[in-house]
């Protein structure tokens, strides 16, 4: 894999509003899913496969670019589910059979079997890469250790508390690793956090454990769960920036950032990820101009509501270029 | 006699080809490739391997395993009429998710919407006997918006009344015992004054079918101060959180000291929500043998025992919820042993 960061890390233009960003997966293209199922008869070989995910992943950069976003991200060709590819990755878990999700979504839970540790970077070759083909930042992607505790079967801590904070320290070495190898911007997505509202205090110990000493804008992604019953505590976890799914619940949580103020930067989710239907433009305008009600332009990012992994990759694209019209449009009247 | 019954919902995938044919329809349907029926035969297979696992298992009381349910709030508000189903959100401590209701309208039933599943079920399970599942009005209630400021009383009473035509229809296609799922009541104990006018509403008319009332997500034990509290024939308990670390030889005290000697229990104890396998003789003399020792158990009075997972196994790899599935019907042949 090339290595091509070796100047100065890119950062966004400190006078640029309402930056375009997306949350981190993207939708895999049909031939990678194809060499996936080929590698797994054997047809194919791991470097075979690893090819095709590095074009895929240049491909996604330039699609970013070609859209006109401002945080990139490496669109996670290389993943299949967020919790069970860094299971596969740490030291510690097994990966059991395939349990729902929601609808037709299954996945591998990962399960714990043993202590849990980081022996090695688990992505930071793939930032590496993904930065080098780009001169725009590029955001790095990790699960959190709440979400990775409370998404696991665990058959060895038997404390929920132990097991967080293991998974803490496990993904702080790896976040450490990618600030070294150039990374500016490090999203640690915990969308687990906003299910137990007793043990938000876990889970803001828990990222304390990661974001403690790490010299990086830090962002965390929460969604799908019960907000009022743990804001404004929320604010309390330590990172600069919350993206948050406000179009699923049909900006239900914007009352919430009025009854108490939204103190952090928001990433406001200007299209839900779960629909076939293409927002149109002037929806996801009315969107951010909803959020700037709450959370000024200084402090406003715009992304999609989640991952988008689940839609198509036409319908992905056709999202994507309605959200980058509609925050140009906002940013003209600012 | 104790019978064996799985909680409610049961994998409907596995790892093997044969055991994906609903996942390929899903997405064959999706993408305009098949026609309904061939994603209703789907669903029929895998309700049929559902009901087989449980069979082979040596249950006594089979679930359908809800294959059909696109989840247990969205499917039976789907089937009601003034409803619409809106976002996904995560449905209790689990990472799965559920799509809200939205209560926009006068609630009622239209048409049947679970008879035939139950119908099917009835036919495949055969001669054993199948316990038809409803997501109860307070739940229902609870999990969806409420944009007509009803408030959560008249919108629980209001389900309710649309859930009694169905579960009276359940009862003329045949069902002996209607389980309404209530998991809120754990988590909203204050519920239970409006829990039990809906379970009123909701039973009224039934003449041959039992009602269970089954609880899960949570320790519903504390609810038994007040037993009128707890309309119905069974009670459902998560008794292995109810017990805790602690002696569950006190829980089935309580429960010997609240609830009437014809009122049934479905004692929850095999874990339906971790990996990890207990062993029969590890559950049967933690949970199931202390509880029993302070039960009046059947020979020596009229109630019904049943022993369940505590959860529906849908959170789990199917080969571990057959795994489970075999736990559980090993306890209850302990049991028996013991309490004949």
């Amino acid at each position: 894999m090339s290595d091509g960061a070796t100047s100065p890390p890119p950062v966004l233009d400190p006078g640029l509003l309402l930056p375009l960003s997306t949350i981190g997966s993207f939708p895999k293209p049909e031939r990678l899913t194809k060499a996936r199922a080929a590698l797994s008869r054997g047809e194919i070989s791991p470097d075979e496969l690893r090819r095709i995910e590095q074009e895929e992943t240049v491909a996604c950069i330039r699609m970013q670019e070609a859209l006109g976003l401002d945080v990139l991200v490496d669109g996670e060709m290389y993943r299949g589910d967020m919790t069970a590819y860094f299971a596969e990755n740490l030291e510690g878990f097994r990966i059991s059979g395939l349990v729902r999700s929601y609808g037709n979504r299954y996945y591998r839970k990962p399960v714990v079997m043993g202590p849990v540790r980081w022996s090695r970077p688990v992505t930071v070759e793939w930032f590496r890469f993904a930065q080098a083909q780009t001169g725009k930042p590029v955001k790095a992607i990790l699960t959190g250790p709440y979400t990775m505790m409370d998404w696991s079967f665990d058959d060895h801590y038997g404390s929920r508390e132990a097991l967080a904070m293991a998974l803490a320290e496990a993904i702080h070495q790896e976040a450490m690793a990618l600030v070294e190898a150039g990374a500016r911007y490090v999203q640690i997505d915990e969308p687990a956090v906003s299910v137990r509202p007793d043990e938000i205090d876990l889970a803001i110990r828990a990222m304390a454990g990661v974001t403690g000493g790490l010299e990086a804008r830090t962002i965390t992604h929460i969604c799908y769960g019960d907000f009022p019953a743990i804001y404004p505590r929320l604010l309390d976890l330590p990172v600069d920036q919350f993206t948050l799914e406000l179009s699923n619940s049909d900006l239900g949580l914007l009352p919430l950032f009025k009854s108490y103020p939204f103190t952090k930067e928001l990433g406001a989710g200007v299209f839900d990820v779960h629909t076939h239907a293409i927002e149109p433009v002037d929806v996801m305008q009315e969107r951010i101009r909803a959020a700037l009600a709450v959370v000024p332009a200084s402090r406003l990012y715009i992304n999609p509501d989640c991952g988008l992994k689940t839609r198509s990759p036409g319908e992905a694209e056709a999202k994507l270029r309605n959200m980058v019209e509609a925050t140009h449009e906002v940013r003209r009247t600012l | 006699m104790i019978l064996a019954a799985l909680h409610s919902n049961y994998p409907r995938i596995g790892d093997r080809p044969e055991e994906q044919v609903l996942r390929r329809a899903i997405q064959g349907l999706d993408r305009g490739e098949i026609p309904p029926a061939e994603l209703a035969a789907a669903e029929d297979e895998m309700t049929r391997r559902a009901i087989a696992d449980q069979a082979e298992a040596g249950l006594d009381v089979i679930s359908d395993g809800q294959i059909r349910w696109h989840d247990a709030v969205s499917h039976v508000a789907r089937g009601l009429a003034g409803f619409r189903i809106e976002g996904l959100l995560r449905y209790f401590d689990t990472n799965t998710y559920y799509r809200q209701p939205a209560a926009i309208g006068p609630i009622g039933r239209e048409r049947p919407f679970l008879v035939d599943a139950y119908r099917f079920a009835a036919g495949a399970a055969a001669p054993r006997p199948v316990k038809a599942i409803v997501t109860g009005p307070l739940t229902l209630a609870r999990l969806s918006r409420d944009p007509l400021k009803r408030g959560l009383r008249d919108l629980t009473l209001q389900i309710a009344s649309a859930l009694n035509r169905e579960v009276l229809d359940l009862e003329a296609a045949g069902a002996g015992l209607i389980q309404i799922d209530e998991p809120v009541i754990a988590r909203h104990p204050g519920d239970a004054p409006i829990l039990r006018l809906a379970m009123r509403r909701l039973v009224a008319g039934l003449t041959t079918a039992r009602v269970l009332l089954a609880t899960s997500f949570g320790d519903a034990t504390p609810l038994l101060d007040d037993p009128a509290l707890f309309p119905g024939d069974l009670i459902g308990l998560d008794v292995r959180q109810a017990a805790g670390d602690g002696d569950a030889g006190a829980v089935g005290t309580r429960l010997a000291g609240a609830l009437p000697a014809e009122t049934g229990v479905a004692l929850g104890i095999v874990d339906g929500r971790n990996t990890r396998l207990e062993s029969a003789d590890e559950v049967y003399e933690r949970l199931a043998r202390p509880i029993l020792q302070a039960l009046p158990v059947p020979g020596g009075s009229k109630r019904p025992l049943h022993l369940t997972t505590t959860h529906g196994l849908e959170f789990l790899p199917r080969d571990v919820a057959r795994a489970k599935l075999s736990v559980l019907a090993a306890v209850r042949d302990r049991a028996r042993q013991e309490f004949p």
